[in-house]
């Protein structure tokens, strides 16, 4: 079987993965005979230093897989009845133009709701772009308020850019990783982590289940799902109580520690250990490595934007670093610099302030979380999922007719599944760009044949990617008609006739290299990336993005906006505490959307070398409360919540808390996480339905 | 000349990137894995250890395997390798009860669960018993195990333990590494540091 066609002649090609749309490493494709072979690390790329994870390797079976869409796809018959004729791209993007600016006219461009999952590169802001030159307030992302968005609006509140994405590891003494697994997620970063470590730097790990980074702690601390913001302030108790905060620092370059140091004494080690399960001198020992061992760094992921409170919670961690001086510091967290390409992250690429203000105005969402929804200088608005949902089901507070989605599967990875799924069944029309057919895809009336990392030309230049550096992406295999995501949308742009977009992907990259006075394929032809400066202590001499030009440890911006400018614990909205009789039914405390290795949330489950090393959704349950259950390793085992139940297979383990478990994410059908995810409780501001910490109860499945 | 392998495990972080390497390279079928990384823990909540410990076949010197073959399909090959003549084995499987690491796997056909494709499945080595060769075809190219190629941490180090300048005789000398199970008379050529 010959699906796909090799396009280089070198036999070692050099490229930039995206498999996981965020690492973007740089890595050697082999060729044999025309066909791709193998695919390796490369210890040249200046970002990943030879990294390289399961993903990235069985990317090879995706080339060939029997499942991958070739062509367009039109419904031929029922939705979701699995019948469908191939079409041109032509005639597949005319259905979907036509049936986009039908609703437009006749419903307003509010009535599209245009959505995004995985990035398959560095689109994000590419497709928010799309969006707004097609005029609809309402795009937005499966991740959004449950990932980045609360957490890159609170560092810029703090210190005006994305500091904690980026812990300078390579010349750490002391590395604190919160709710983070880098093996499992960011391999550069885990590589550059155990080479520290190896060297003797500590490695504090917080995090319920004893993940495999965990596994490697100098101290581990296993807190209780959801009352991470409780321990952060507990540290910071610590620290600001024992004076062990860098003086100097705080005085030059932070302000408001008077009112923090105001707020800490509410957060007591011994009160803090009683609502996290942490035991107290874990926290003072904890809070007193990272402060006394310079320089320190904080590595983070979305648990920050998981909870209750994600805004504060990710503000509580980050104080960590800013009153122990490690904030634009080397070894400590440092600002990304551009290798001086056009930056896709900024509200002026996206075209952001072109839309009218009374169509800003009905974004779905933006009076209830104006954080998300509203245009502020701290983030790139978008629409709120469960107001997304509603709108399709109840009509209110107007219709929404079509879903444009790219890259998502939200059939599964929405919380509350079963109304996402009533959701997407009831709008008028759905069109679907992805690899495979999804559950999503399913339910469709076009479909729409993306491409994976090997087939596509492009730049590693997301901030989230690199350092600086900007990296390639090489084009070296086809499969059937699919294209890029940004083909796809230069192609639909066209048919829709938007003003300012480009004809192709090659005008794209062209666009986005100009002020390097290159062009994509010179890029591509000369060297393997273009250089960056590495700059460190800049926003210290020349201050930062704030308001005062200092680190707010205390934010004006949120007091202004009717939020405390301080962060906070509360607990959960369900929880052993704040809903005890909830607890006595539903006894344990789930932690979910831990990321497996493998996966890339709902994705790769189909591809066979990743499926065979893991085969099934696992559950973690401490071994000794499991066998009180009469649960052995590898028994069938039913969670159930009060919105829902799913079955896993159980994983005995000592490295949870007897009354903690650990639910994965991603898995379709009776293992879909999120069937056990209640959407109406949200946080304030900015709309996460809480992930980390509500209840379930467990029992053995019959055998 | 004797090939080792020794196994970091202060390094191994258990990402299974030498798992799927391995998969994919020497195309085993469902639910067959020659390399394989396991989990041990000890110890209880909160005070418990993990560690991610690699498993291959150990190349023993004292072939367990070997001795018991009726068909002289397991061989030991002047490198120090052990290694299976897939013609001449007839996948009678007193190997895999004499193998005491359990690195040996009948190829038999199995289904993979129904969203994922067969793929290829060792076809060439269909009932017979097949195992981790170290990757001698790229040892014969002056290559490396492809676990070894592709370990992000330096868990992995493979060489010629005779050749003195080679870091695993460095490592053979200055660590003194374990080998799993070391109450047998096996003699394994994969060696472990961080055991305890």
């Amino acid at each position: 079987m010959s699906l796909y066609r090799a396009n280089l002649q070198s036999d070692r090609v050099k490229t930039c993965c995206c498999i996981c749309g965020h690492n973007q490493c740089g890595l050697e494709v082999r060729l044999e005979q025309g066909t791709v072979k193998e695919i390796a690390g490369d210890a040249d790329d200046p970002v990943t230093q030879g990294s390289v994870c399961p993903k990235a390797l069985a990317s090879v079976q995706l080339l060939t897989h029997p499942g991958r869409l070739q062509t367009p796809l039109v419904r031929a018959g029922e939705r979701g009845g699995g019948n469908w004729r191939e079409a041109s791209w032509d005639e597949a993007l005319t259905i979907v133009a036509g049936k986009l600016n039908q609703f437009k006219s006749e419903s307003g461009p509010e009535s599209v709701v245009m959505a995004r999952g995985t990035n398959r590169g560095s689109w994000i802001r590419v497709f928010n772009r799309f969006a707004n030159l097609f005029g609809t307030p309402n795009w937005t992302e499966s991740g959004g308020a449950q990932c980045f968005t609360p957490r890159s609006i609170a560092q810029s509140l703090t210190f005006g850019g994305l500091a904690l994405e980026w812990p300078d590891l390579a010349n750490s003494e002391c590395i604190l990783v919160w709710g983070a697994n880098p093996p499992a997620t960011w391999p550069p970063k885990s590589k550059k982590l155990m080479a520290a470590r190896k060297r003797g730097a500590k490695l504090i790990v917080i995090d319920p289940v004893q993940s495999n980074i965990a596994a490697k702690a100098d101290l581990w601390l296993p807190v209780r799902p959801g009352s991470d913001a409780a321990l952060a302030l507990g540290m910071l108790h610590v620290i600001i109580g024992e004076r062990l905060y860098d003086r100097e620092y705080v005085e030059r370059y932070c302000v408001g520690l008077t009112e923090l140091t105001a707020r800490v004494p509410e957060y007591s080690p011994g009160k803090v250990s009683e609502i996290t399960w942490v035991e107290e001198r874990l926290i003072v020992e904890a809070a007193r490595l990272f402060a006394t061992t310079r320089p320190a760094c904080i590595e983070i992921a979305c648990t920050l934007d998981e909870v209750i409170d994600p805004i504060q919670l990710s503000r509580a961690v980050a104080l960590l670093a800013c009153v122990t001086g490690n904030i634009d510091v080397a070894g400590g967290n440092i600002f990304p610099h551009a290798a001086g390409q056009v930056s896709i992250d900024t509200n002026d690429f996206i075209l952001r302030d072109r839309m009218p203000v009374e169509l800003q105005a009905k974004r779905l969402g933006a009076d209830a979380y104006p954080l998300l929804s509203k245009n502020l200088p701290v983030n790139f608005p978008m629409a709120h999922w469960p107001a997304i949902l509603e709108a399709i089901l109840t009509g209110k507070p107007y219709p929404v007719r079509a879903i444009f989605l790219m890259g998502g599967n939200p059939a599964l990875s929405i919380a509350n599944s079963s109304r996402a799924q009533e959701a997407l069944r009831k709008v008028e029309f759905l069109a679907v760009a992805d690899l495979f057919m999804s559950k999503t895809a399913e339910m469709a009336d076009v479909v729409l044949p993306a491409s994976s990392w090997l087939e596509q030309n492009g730049l590693a230049d997301s901030s989230q990617a690199t350092y600086g550096p900007l990296r390639i992406r090489r084009k070296i295999a086809s499969v059937g008609e699919a294209v890029s995501d940004i083909e796809i949308m230069a192609r639909l742009a066209k048919k829709l006739k938007l003003p300012d977009f480009w004809d192709s992907e090659e005008e794209y990259l062209n666009y986005i290299v100009k002020p390097l006075n290159v062009t994509f394929e010179e890029l591509q032809a000369g060297g393997e990336s273009v250089p960056s400066p590495m700059i460190r202590g800049k926003h210290l001499q020349e201050g930062f993005r704030t308001p005062s030009r200092k680190i707010e440890l205390y934010s004006r911006r949120l007091e202004e906006w009717g939020y405390d400018p301080l962060p906070f614990y509360r607990e959960p909205h369900e929880s052993p505490y704040s809903t005890p009789e909830l607890a006595k039914q539903y006894p344990f405390v789930m932690t979910t959307g831990r990321r497996v290795v493998t996966y890339f949330h709902t994705g790769l489950r189909n591809v066979p070398a990743l499926r065979d090393v893991k085969p099934v959704p696992v559950l973690d349950i401490n071994a000794s409360t499991a066998r009180s259950l009469h649960i052995e390793d590898g028994d069938k085992v039913i969670v159930e919540s009060p919105y829902g139940r799913i079955s896993l297979v159980a994983r005995l383990t000592e490295g949870i808390h007897p009354r903690v478990v650990g639910v994965p994410h991603g898995w379709p059908g009776e293992s879909n996480d999120n069937l056990l995810m209640n959407n109406e409780v949200c946080s304030l501001g900015i709309g996460t339905t809480p992930l980390r910490g509500t209840l379930c109860n467990v029992r053995r499945a019959q055998r | 000349m004797k090939y080792v392998m020794v196994i970091d495990l202060n390094q191994c972080v258990g990402c299974d990137t030498c798992t799927v390497a391995c998969k994919l390279d020497n195309q085993t079928g469902s639910g067959i894995q020659w390399g394989r990384v396991i989990e041990e823990e000890s110890g209880r909540f909160p005070e418990v250890k993990k560690l991610y410990i690699p498993i291959l076949c150990m190349h023993c010197e004292e072939s367990e395997c070997l001795k018991v073959c009726p068909t002289k399909a397991t061989y030991r090959d002047p490198r120090g390798l052990v290694l299976i003549d897939y013609d001449k084995c007839m996948g009678c499987q007193y190997c895999m009860l004499a193998c005491p690491y359990m690195a040996r796997h009948f190829n038999e056909a199995r289904t993979p669960p129904p969203d994922v494709p067969a793929g290829a499945g060792g076809d060439s080595r269909k009932g017979v018993v097949e195992k981790c060769d170290f990757c001698e075809d790229r040892l014969s190219v002056g290559g490396l195990p492809r676990c070894v190629e592709v370990c992000s941490y330096d868990a992995r180090i493979f060489g010629d333990r005779d050749d003195p300048g080679s870091r695993v005789a460095k490592l053979l000398a200055e660590e003194k590494p374990e080998v799993l199970k070391p109450e047998g008379t096996y003699h394994p050529s994969v060696y472990y540091i961080g055991v305890k």
